[in-house]
């Protein structure tokens, strides 16, 4: 469906886009994706070099790796073709949260090394904030940073670290002032390679039978001063900064977009007795769905033009976590119990690969509504803003 | 970009809102519904909002889509309920879609100077109970039905009916009939407090139809469109103003000794009447400004998924405000009764959320067949 009316800027750099997918994006790396095997980081490395060579990746980098200052709208077309082209997906955790990060508040060193290693795709980055005893409650953390004469020593634990088990980076919060007045104000960030001594990383598996979430331990893991980014102190407001650079994408809707039109070819093919009450379900989800599209697209306008009511992450995040989870219970549902028959040899075509995907992806996406602030804080955030603005709707 | 709002919008938008602020809202019911007048017709066509839609060929202002939804917002953020719909989208504007306002000249002049109102019968798909089955009859046409509940019929001068052709069901003929001629003799009142009669009709010669065939569809379609898309952001307005009146409530409302809005319970389930209402404004803005770039196969179902969300997130509204308020938002007193009682009227009279979530589901499923 047409998204909205274009300029004849817009439509040329659309043309563009598809212009470059048709010649750059190979036919067998469409959708590799969509299955719960994640594609090597190899194609992604290369995918990444690809799309940076056109200067779409680096909108709003300092100014000697800027490639091309896309627009919002411009953002939100490339976003939409490659999800269309059903491309392989981008890593968001380099691209849309640490690359950003650092191109703001890093020092010139840290840019000059950090940034052309995630450009080239070498670099995966795992991100240190959740521990055992801070989660939701992000800022009683208890990993400290002890300054020594060359740097910290950090100790402590964090989990739910998505990537440790690959990962060449690492970044992470740690208490470097124990009497600070808030706890927020005690905070500092660094960054450090994942090999540094000390550091080791127990997997944890979790109910889809994969591994996407580990425990890092850090045991008097000595880093130098330059590891530090920005100032003492200061790592809560790069926190929030860092969320605020994905807050508004935190709803990840394109990929959703492809789940649809999966979970679309599963409901086709259900019994025939069947069909009608999941076409019904289905036309709810995709309602949903093309108002958290037009809801994403609006907020990037709004924070462009500084009209935001400031819950709009909130909202998306809320009824992003929502539709991804509900459409993949009806992609399961749609299955039965052929959603669990995909390493039959008599499974039929269109359950094998999607029915691992549809269990899995249901198990594994309950997280959607937990990590990034469970749907609970972003209610809380909806109802607060609201109360305490007193803005009309 | 064309999602914003231009500066005349903006400008058209804030009159609206300012002046229907001053407009007193409650007017005195009259016993017999015959007699309804709407205290504010004059100072909405004052306005231009009975002239806003129509073309300039016939004295209107040819304002669009984005202008039809900004009406209906602010119509049901006061909580008005007028025979604006019926009357210009589904009267007006269906008559000039036919092709033949030089017949009706009289008819739109009288509606953009809000004397004169519209009122619409008969779609068998929304309402089975509701539909026409015409005839052509040598030179006259014959028409058979019942319409049960057809609002405005009382006051009306003019019924736009629409029927099926006999023997041809894809086929639709469409007459504008004075009201007198068919509306049933004993009127009654809706629950929003309009007038409305019900028309029954058993081979009843009603002279000639003004649209048959696609002509007629098309018309229709014109109309159709124009009618959901206000309905559906005058259910925005109203949600918008439910949404500010429990808010302030909760705000100001202590129990135990704090504020309302300090319970975790109600933070939760406000915040679910703000994703729901933002959603359905989203896609009456997407759907408006869509149909305004005259792209009509793309904001087809995108005003069947616009309709869907404005009647279940309004019902969804109504009744939390109605909960969070306690007893009473169950009076007349406050602006959330009337409110509820509009939604309750408004939202099944362009076919109820669940029609348009089905029409929606058979669309996708047509697409993948």
């Amino acid at each position: 469906m047409m998204l909205f009316s274009l300029t004849d800027d817009d439509l040329a750099f659309r043309e563009e886009v598809r212009a470059f997918l048709a010649e750059h994006l190979p036919p067998e790396w469409r959708g590799v994706s969509e299955m719960s095997s994640r594609p090597d980081r190899a194609l992604i490395a290369e995918w990444i070099r690809r799309l940076a060579a056109q200067g779409w990746l680096t909108t709003g980098w300092p100014r000697r790796y800027a490639g091309r200052a896309l627009t919002v709208t411009q953002r939100y077309l490339l976003d939409v073709e490659l999800a269309n082209a059903r491309a392989p997906l981008l890593p968001n955790m380099e691209l849309k949260m640490v690359a950003p990060l650092i191109a703001r508040f890093g020092s010139e060193a840290q840019q000059d090394y950090y940034l052309p290693r995630i450009l080239s795709g070498e670099d995966i980055w795992a991100q240190g904030f959740s521990e055992p005893e801070a989660g939701s409650d992000l800022a009683s953390l208890r990993t400290t940073a002890t300054r020594v004469d060359d740097g910290y020593v950090i100790d402590g634990r964090k989990i739910w670290t998505t990537n440790a088990h690959i990962a060449t980076q690492f970044f992470c919060l740690a208490r470097t002032d124990r009497d600070a007045v808030k706890p927020q104000r005690g905070i500092s960030m660094f960054l450090l390679p994942m090999t540094t001594p000390g550091i080791s990383v127990r997997p944890i598996r979790t109910i889809d039978g994969r591994h996407h979430f580990n425990e890092v331990f850090l045991d008097q893991v000595h880093v130098p001063s330059t590891a530090l980014l920005g100032e003492e102190n200061k790592g809560w407001n790069y926190a929030k900064a860092l969320l605020e650079n994905e807050r508004l994408g935190i709803a990840d809707v394109q990929p959703t977009r492809v789940l649809l039109s999966q979970v679309a070819t599963v409901v086709a093919l259900a019994r025939e007795y069947d069909r009608p009450g999941f076409y019904r379900r289905l036309a709810q989800l995709e309602i949903d769905l093309e108002s958290l599209e037009f809801l994403e697209f609006r907020a990037f306008e709004n924070a462009r033009l500084g009209t935001e009511r400031g819950y709009e992450p909130s909202l998306l995040k809320l009824l992003g976590a929502r539709v991804r989870q509900e459409l993949l219970i009806l992609g399961r549902e749609a299955l039965g119990t052929l959603a669990e028959a995909q390493s039959s040899p008599h499974a039929p075509r269109h359950a094998s690969g999607a029915g691992e995907h549809f269990v899995n992806d249901s198990l594994f996406y309950r997280a959607m509504s937990i990590y990034g602030g469970s749907s609970e804080i972003q209610r809380e955030l909806i109802a607060r803003t609201v109360f305490s603005q007193g803005r009309e709707f | 970009m064309a999602f914003s709002f231009s500066e005349d919008q903006d400008m058209f938008r804030d009159t609206l809102r300012r002046s229907l602020a001053d407009q007193p809202r409650h007017g005195d019911v009259p016993t017999d519904p015959r007699d309804w007048r709407m205290a504010q017709m004059g100072a909405l066509a004052d306005l231009g909002v009975f002239a806003a839609l129509l073309p300039e060929t016939t004295g209107g202002l040819g304002l669009g889509p984005v202008e039809a939804m900004i009406i209906g917002e602010e119509l049901g953020r006061a909580v008005l309920a007028t025979p604006l719909i019926d009357t210009v989208a589904l009267t007006g504007l269906l008559l000039i879609h036919a092709e033949q306002p030089g017949q009706h000249c009289d008819l739109l002049t009288g509606i953009i100077e809000g004397r004169v109102i519209g009122a619409f019968a008969g779609d068998a798909v929304l309402d089975p109970q509701s539909g026409f089955v015409t005839r052509q009859l040598g030179g006259s046409w014959r028409v058979t039905g019942t319409a049960p509940v057809v609002t405005f019929a009382p006051v009306a001068e003019t019924i736009v009916l629409v029927g099926t052709v006999a023997g041809d069901t894809d086929s639709l003929a469409i007459f504008a009939v004075p009201a007198d001629r068919v509306a049933h003799a004993v009127p009654f009142w809706t629950i929003d407090d309009l007038p409305a009669a019900s028309i029954v009709l058993q081979d009843a010669d009603l002279g000639q139809p003004f649209a048959v065939g696609a002509a007629a569809a098309a018309a229709l379609a014109q109309g159709w469109d124009i009618a959901l898309l206000m309905q559906a952001a005058e259910l925005n307005g109203l949600m918008a103003t439910l949404l500010n009146q429990t808010a302030s409530h909760l705000r100001l409302r202590k129990q135990f000794g704090v504020s309302l809005s300090s319970f975790q319970a109600l933070q939760h389930r406000f915040a679910e009447m703000v994703l729901a209402y933002q959603q359905s404004l989203a896609l009456t803005h997407k759907a408006a400004w869509l149909f305004d770039a005259g792209s009509a196969t793309e904001h087809g179902p995108l005003l069947w998924a616009m309709a869907a969300q404005a009647g279940q997130a309004s019902r969804q509204i109504g009744h939390e405000a109605i909960q969070m308020h306690g007893a009473m938002g169950l009076t007349e007193e406050l602006i959330v009764g009337p409110a509820v009682k509009r939604i309750v009227a408004l939202e099944p009279r362009l076919g109820r959320a669940q029609f348009h979530v089905d029409r929606y589901a058979s669309f996708l499923s047509s697409k993948a067949a």
